[in-house]
């Protein structure tokens, strides 16, 4: 069990301090995430500049603090979305079954036939690059596997005694779902939300570094990661800085997601008791 | 000659918390060579790890603390890992309870029953093989030589079994540890396996360590016994005296526990039917291939009658598969009936004109067979029980949770259970739980699905006594579904046989158990054999036997 709350304790923690850092980067800077400098043009590192400047002269560390804010928000939105619709096909395909289950699953296996980001790009072709159109992609590309996963643990719930229990003692359908199926259904999905979460993340940082993602000049972990291309020989701290953050954000986001999975399923718990 | 000695034997395995949970404490005992040595207790007792410590298998984490095993000359607890393997392939070998994951799914009969014998013998292959043929002839499988070539799905469950004896006697043993054997297996075929597995290994010379938690068995074929009560061994000796004459109280207990006919009969039942079924009719479709293909049926209930008077207790007996459980569910309409009525209480609950689900929720309850997927993991006990009045909007929650209080406390279950989580109860206490949601509002009819078939025996008396008692209070009538025919004469006023869902013989308890007229039926009561109470913790073992009709 320690291992467990050892997973939760340092993701927490890195992810307390990313999102700390990134507040404090926010209101404490001297700095603006657009202000250019070009008298401070490829600064290093230095007490002034913690994490150094860009080729505008632009605050590394306030730009990265900035970023966080835009990559946790879209992909979390994404997240949510998925994860509602996913809930939502997912539990009606499975406990109903039928030709609803069977239409259902024909246009997921569909979407899923093609490669996210692909998926991805076209959607945002239809809808232009802005914070909604991302977030409505995403949140489409990821909806088949929460929809899978749901729609699986559902299908094999439905056939457990306590749920012939709760229609024979004369519950609605809709509250066996909600109250009895459900419930059941938190831990794989708070598992493969974790990781949908973390793809997401990336999901996005890739299409900020193809040009896709929150248009510039506003800051993005992904176009931060770009434009630090042409450079990263001699001025490395522009790259190196945006990568950690992704990296640690990915790492903390995984720990807390595993920790999460431990807690939640009673069946762990039962081990414990 | 001994075979086998162990003594002062101690398992433990590391407890959470960091303490050591001994589960086997200084048992004790020794094996001739050629007996039948059998070790009888409950689940959690300890029984299982004394079989897997001496063949070394410990699932994870568990230790041999003290004591030692001898076999022949050789300590067991002392040898490396390589001796070790040798002597569990060749002079100790072991079937398990459940013989279709036991097999290997993926290799044919005849490889999985020489692999051992390759490893471990000088014999040529030749020679193997026909041993192994030899041996499936023994144990009665039909077309020995063809069988060698076929795959283990290919066989029902019985005949894995006896294929797994056979495989367990290749090598000649000196020793057969059987873990419940049979529990997995029909009433019919647990006899034959059962004495299948005696038979063989007598002949070849094998001694037996059967594992088993049922006492009619232990007590009708088995030469000595150690009863075993958490982890300590509390008497042992010759089976004949130590369960026909208990001086132990836990023996006693066990013992005092079997289910006895006729103690719970039901005097007057009223008049009146509660349900009526004619004529059903179920079918279930035959997965197909292709969506144009004609859909499959097969048959499962094949024009059912079954009359369940107001107050009476009807029991429905038959094997796995005779679709007596289907029969339950189509009376609950949780499966749909392809032709035939079926009346509960003066409603008609299938038919053209009843098209769907509609719930008879106040008038027929279920209680299901397995109390560990019964229960909603994560709503805890009271709120389980009183979801059944809260369907109405009207029905205040405060007055429901007092309700279900009172109907935990009718159950056994006092106040501080109502916080509890499934997880947190041992099986008997799901059960009440189980009894006490079905029973809240007060339906005219239970369906129990084998209500007590998952649960130890000391357990089993407690529910079923406490399903009379309740049955007393509120009057309810029964369709008791079971494959244990000891609780069956217990508790039924009248039985109803299927098999391969015909209804084969009906009648009243007494006068079924007493002068069966279907085959069918014959053969259930004499398959096993009974403990009868004689007097004061006094037993005998008793068979029925009847003359042909």
């Amino acid at each position: 069990m320690k291992g467990i709350k050892a997973n939760m304790m340092i993701g927490g923690i890195c992810l307390a301090t990313i999102l700390l850092a990134s507040v404090i980067g926010i209101l404490a800077s001297p700095y603006s995430a657009l202000e250019m400098d070009f008298l401070n043009r490829f600064a290093p590192p230095s007490a002034s500049h913690w994490f150094g400047t860009d080729e505008y002269g632009r605050d590394v560390f306030t730009r990265i603090a900035n970023g966080t804010f835009v990559s946790l928000r879209v992909s979390l939105a994404a997240v949510v979305l998925a994860v509602s619709a996913g809930t939502v096909i997912g539990a009606a395909t499975g406990y109903f079954g039928g030709w609803l289950d069977r239409t259902a699953m024909v246009c997921i296996d569909s979407i899923m036939a093609f490669p996210g980001l692909l998926l991805v790009l076209g959607i945002m072709s239809a809808l232009g690059p802005n914070e909604a159109g991302i977030i409505f992609a995403l949140g489409i590309a990821y909806t088949p596997p929460i929809t899978r996963v749901v729609r699986g643990t559902v299908y094999s719930l439905r056939e457990r005694e306590f749920v012939d229990a709760s229609r024979l003692i004369g519950n609605p359908e809709a509250v066996t779902i909600f109250r009895h199926v459900l419930p059941n259904c938190i831990t794989p999905v708070v598992v493969i939300s974790t990781s949908i979460f973390t793809a997401a993340l990336l999901s996005e940082t890739a299409l900020s570094f193809l040009g896709l993602g929150v248009p510039p000049p506003a800051p993005s972990w992904g176009s931060m990661l770009a434009d630090s291309r042409n450079y990263l020989g001699l001025n490395p701290w522009m790259g190196i800085f945006p990568g950690l953050a992704i990296s640690f954000t990915l790492l903390s986001i995984n720990l807390v997601g595993d920790a999460l999975r431990d807690r939640w399923d009673p069946r762990l718990r039962e081990v414990e008791a | 000659m001994t075979i086998l000695q162990v003594s002062d034997l101690s398992v433990a395995f590391p407890a959470r918390d960091g303490t050591v949970r001994t589960v086997v404490d200084r048992a004790s005992f020794s094996i001739a060579a050629g007996d039948v040595f059998a070790i009888v207790g409950e689940s959690g007792s300890g029984k299982s790890m004394i079989a897997r410590s001496i063949i070394g298998l410990l699932p994870a984490g568990g230790r041999v603390t003290s004591g030692s095993i001898r076999l022949g000359g050789d300590e067991l607890l002392d040898l490396e890992p390589a001796r070790l393997r040798d002597i569990r392939g060749q002079r100790i070998s072991m079937i398990f309870q459940e013989p279709t994951v036991s097999l290997n799914p993926t290799i044919r009969i005849g490889r999985q029953l020489t692999e051992a014998a390759e490893r471990h013998t000088t014999m040529t292959l030749a020679d193997i093989e026909q041993r192994a043929v030899d041996l499936l002839e023994r144990v009665q499988v039909a077309e020995p030589a063809t069988a060698m070539q076929r795959y283990p799905h290919e066989f029902s469950g019985g005949m894995c079994q006896r294929i797994m004896i056979a495989s367990a006697l290749m090598l000649e043993p000196e020793l057969l540890i059987a873990d419940e054997p049979t529990t997995a297996l029909d009433c019919l075929v647990q006899k034959d396996v059962l004495e299948i597995l005696l038979d063989v290994s007598r002949q070849e010379g094998t001694s037996v360590l059967l594992i088993s938690h049922d006492l009619s068995l232990v007590a009708g074929h088995s030469d000595s016994v150690a009863v075993i009560e958490q982890g300590r061994i509390v008497e042992s000796g010759i089976s004949g005296e130590i369960l026909a004459r208990p001086t132990h109280n836990y023996t006693r207990r066990l013992l005092e526990s079997l289910p006895a006919a006729g103690q719970g009969r039901q005097s007057q039942p009223e008049p009146g039917m509660v349900c009526t079924v004619r004529d059903l009719v179920v079918d279930y479709p035959v997965r197909r291939n292709w969506f144009w293909e004609k859909p499959q049926f097969k048959r499962v209930l094949d024009q059912v009658n079954l009359d369940i008077g107001y107050g009476e207790t009807v029991a429905l007996v038959g094997e796995s598969g005779s679709g007596k459980t289907t029969l339950g569910k189509a009376i609950l309409q949780l499966v749909e009936a392809s032709q035939g009525t079926i009346t509960v209480d003066g409603t008609l609950v299938t038919g053209a004109d009843r098209p769907g689900f509609q719930p008879m929720s106040d008038t027929v309850q279920l209680v299901f067979q397995n109390p560990y997927a019964a229960l909603s993991p994560r709503i805890n006990v009271l709120d389980t029980v009183a979801e059944p009045l809260l369907r109405g909007k009207d029905t205040k929650r405060e007055r429901a949770r007092a309700r279900a209080m009172q109907m935990l406390e009718d159950v056994g279950l006092g106040a501080g259970f109502a916080g509890r989580l499934p997880h947190e109860l041992s099986g008997g206490q799901r059960q009440r739980v189980s009894i006490a949601r079905a029973l809240i509002l007060s339906p005219r009819l239970i369906i129990a699905d084998e209500p007590v078939s998952a649960l130890d025996v000391t357990i089993q008396a407690q529910i079923l006594a406490l399903l009379q008692r309740l049955r007393d209070k509120h009057g309810f009538s029964c369709l008791f579904i079971s494959h244990d025919l000891g609780v069956v004469e217990s508790i039924a006023d009248r039985v109803v046989v299927l098999y391969r869902g015909e209804v084969v013989e009906t009648g009243d308890t007494e006068a079924l158990f007493g002068t069966p007229k279907h085959p069918y039926t014959r053969a259930l009561l004499t398959a096993s054999p009974e403990l009868r109470k004689t007097g004061d913790h006094r037993y005998e073992v008793h068979t029925r036997e009847f003359a042909e009709a």
